[in-house]
């Protein structure tokens, strides 16, 4: 693969409250009128992650149309697993409604952050979302204490096939806690609960990644192709490519993702959270760059496969 | 017949506390295994056990030196304390259901149920699952725990404490939460929301406390704590005759403070033995069990 760098897309300019800095984990949507609806999380001056759109030119995905004036999601209710932050996952069309996954955070005690996933609709296009339950779709289970997070959700066959990430602990080095998960595979009857049991599709590899997360799963040309983030301790974060033929077991091909870090600027020195969407005959993808998106979200153009 | 036992604080991790009193019988019934959690210095409670003389339950026959059930590792919802709410023996082995605490942020604590089993007859457990047997559900979504569980048949029946909300009693945040009802085919897997058994009667309650049901003369009969905002614990009764519809009989309970001592400032959580002869009840008394549990005997119904 090999991708052309289109820049930045979009960052807060720091004068809204609940979007003082940050566009996390661009995640987008084609709406009929030809815009791409991008939902990311924004950030306030605590850190704190609401859910907000850019709406940007599909055919020009630089030239941003529209930003969310409020969050379109917000956190949850004090307790509540998502009650520090939430961040857009996957959106997906079903009945007439949108329905949003999204990661929840909570801060812990004994470990820095609890993540899982929650599930929200929205009846208008994705301006606003209600929750469709208090609690996670993916609570904590045995295998996956911590970190329970669908990132990719698509219906084949009267069922919904999931990715996501998993994991149970923090390691710690030097003296900082790491979180340690992986991108697994499981399948949903209904979408909106998920088995205990799945497969690891790519796991951690080698004493320096500690881990890879945010599965971005499209299908093209007769495979299933997966653009995730792999995390190590020596370089952070960057943007990492998978193949499969069924969507199970899955071949990491990272050096063929075809980015990688610019010489300067917004992305320089990181690059993670992607998502790859066709319009027409191009394909983009999106995607963070320095200290988790602070700056804003940006986009390359493929060139060939 | 005053209080059976409390720490000496000579022990780290149970210096103090000693609650709530989760009886069990033992060695053919000579012997009554009194589940507690202590408490270290830092107020996080772990499981352990005091072993009384079934006919003269205010000799302690023998303490734990260990615990029996641990905190969780960190980041599980029992990683900052355990305490034991009810014991079960099933397919010969001892089943033990308990509150798991957590601290929040934006909430003072949560509280859910786990579940453990012993190999070894009750002097060590092992976690079932790592995680909440009853988990958060959106109807019950910040503490769902305090679980009575019984077997009939096949079946399982929960009595416990769920609810979402907290309330300020005092400048002091405190969580609400009634009694409900569950059932379930294996004890380990349960709905997400319960029937409510046990309902705030007036504007001063705000919780209620660990039911503990038996059968006797034809009728369900429930021990529970009921938490007010003016006067803290007391005991409650309610009594069903087909274990789902419950009427409070909360008056009827007989057991109330006492004029001073270690009871008498609060009575709660109280746990019911039946010996051929006798029926003892066991409870904690003042700040939740500081002072120890002690013992009543059961003068008429």
């Amino acid at each position: 693969m090999r991708w052309r760098k289109q820049g930045m897309v979009y960052g807060p300019d720091g004068r809204s409250e609940w979007a003082r800095h940050t566009a996390l984990q661009p995640t987008p949507l084609l709406t009929p009128d030809g815009r791409f609806r991008v939902f990311v999380g924004m950030r306030d001056e605590r850190g704190v992650s609401r859910v907000g759109f850019v709406d940007v030119d599909a055919a020009n995905p630089s030239r941003v149309l529209r930003v969310s004036g409020r969050p379109a999601l917000d956190v949850g209710t004090p307790g509540a697993f998502d009650e520090n932050g939430v961040v857009p996952c996957a959106v997906v069309e079903r009945d007439g409604r949108l329905y949003l996954y999204y990661a929840g955070y909570q801060l812990g005690r004994k470990v820095r952050f609890y993540v899982f996933g929650g599930l929200a609709v929205s009846d208008d296009g994705g301006e606003t979302f209600r929750r469709h339950a208090r609690v996670p779709v993916c609570d904590r289970t045995d295998r996956e204490l911590l970190f329970r997070v669908i990132h990719s959700i698509m219906r084949e066959g009267g069922r919904w096939r999931v990715w996501y990430g998993g994991g149970s602990e923090f390691t710690t080095e030097r003296g900082y806690q790491l979180p340690n998960y992986n991108i697994r595979y499981t399948e949903s009857a209904d979408g909106f609960s998920l088995p205990e049991d799945y497969a690891v599709c790519v796991d951690t590899g080698g004493e320096d990644e500690y881990r890879v997360g945010r599965p971005y799963v499209i299908r093209h040309g007769g495979l299933y192709k997966m653009f995730y983030s792999a995390g190590t301790k020596s370089r952070g974060y960057r943007l990492a490519y998978a193949e499969s033929e069924d969507g199970v077991r899955w071949e990491r091909r990272d050096a063929h993702v075809g980015i990688d870090v610019s010489e300067s600027g917004w992305d320089s020195e990181m690059q993670a959270y992607p998502s790859v969407v066709a319009y027409g005959d191009r394909v983009y993808l999106f995607y963070n760059g320095n200290d988790y998106g602070r700056e804003g979200f940006g986009y390359a153009v493929l060139e060939r496969w | 017949m005053g209080r059976v036992y409390a720490p000496d604080g000579s022990r780290a991790w149970a210096k103090r506390y000693a609650f709530p009193p989760t009886p069990c019988l033992r060695e053919g019934g000579g012997v009554i295994r009194v589940y507690v959690t202590f408490c270290d210095a830092e107020m996080v409670g772990r499981v352990g056990f005091v072993d009384v003389d079934a006919d003269d339950p205010s000799r302690v026959l023998r303490v734990s030196e260990e615990p029996v059930l641990d905190i969780g590792t960190p980041g599980a919802f029992d990683e900052n304390g355990v305490v034991p709410t009810c014991t079960l023996e099933v397919d010969g082995r001892l089943w033990m259901y308990y509150v798991g605490y957590q601290l929040g942020w934006q909430v003072r604590y949560y509280q859910f149920e786990g579940l453990a089993v012993s190999d070894d007859g009750g002097d060590s457990f092992r976690r079932v699952r790592l995680v909440p047997v009853i988990d958060r559900s959106d109807a019950e979504m910040l503490n769902r725990t305090s679980a009575f569980v019984r077997r009939r048949g096949g079946l399982f029946q929960m009595w416990y404490v769920g609810g979402s909300d907290w309330t300020t009693v005092n400048g002091k945040a405190l969580p609400m939460y009634t009694i409900k009802y569950l059932e379930s085919g294996d004890g380990v897997r349960w709905g997400p929301e319960g029937r409510v058994c046990i309902d705030y009667e007036s504007e001063d309650e705000h919780a209620f406390g660990k039911p503990f049901v038996i059968e006797d003369g034809g009728l369900h009969k429930m021990f529970y704590s009921v938490r007010t905002r003016s006067k803290g614990y007391r005991l409650g009764y309610a009594e069903s005759r087909d274990g789902h519809g419950w009427e409070r009989k909360d008056a009827e309970v007989g057991l109330d403070v006492s004029e001073s001592g270690w009871d008498s400032e609060m009575v709660a959580y109280a746990a019911v033995v039946r010996r051929p002869d006798k029926v003892y009840m066991f409870y904690s008394g003042n700040n939740l069990g500081e002072t120890g549990f002690g013992y009543a005997i059961l003068e008429s119904w």
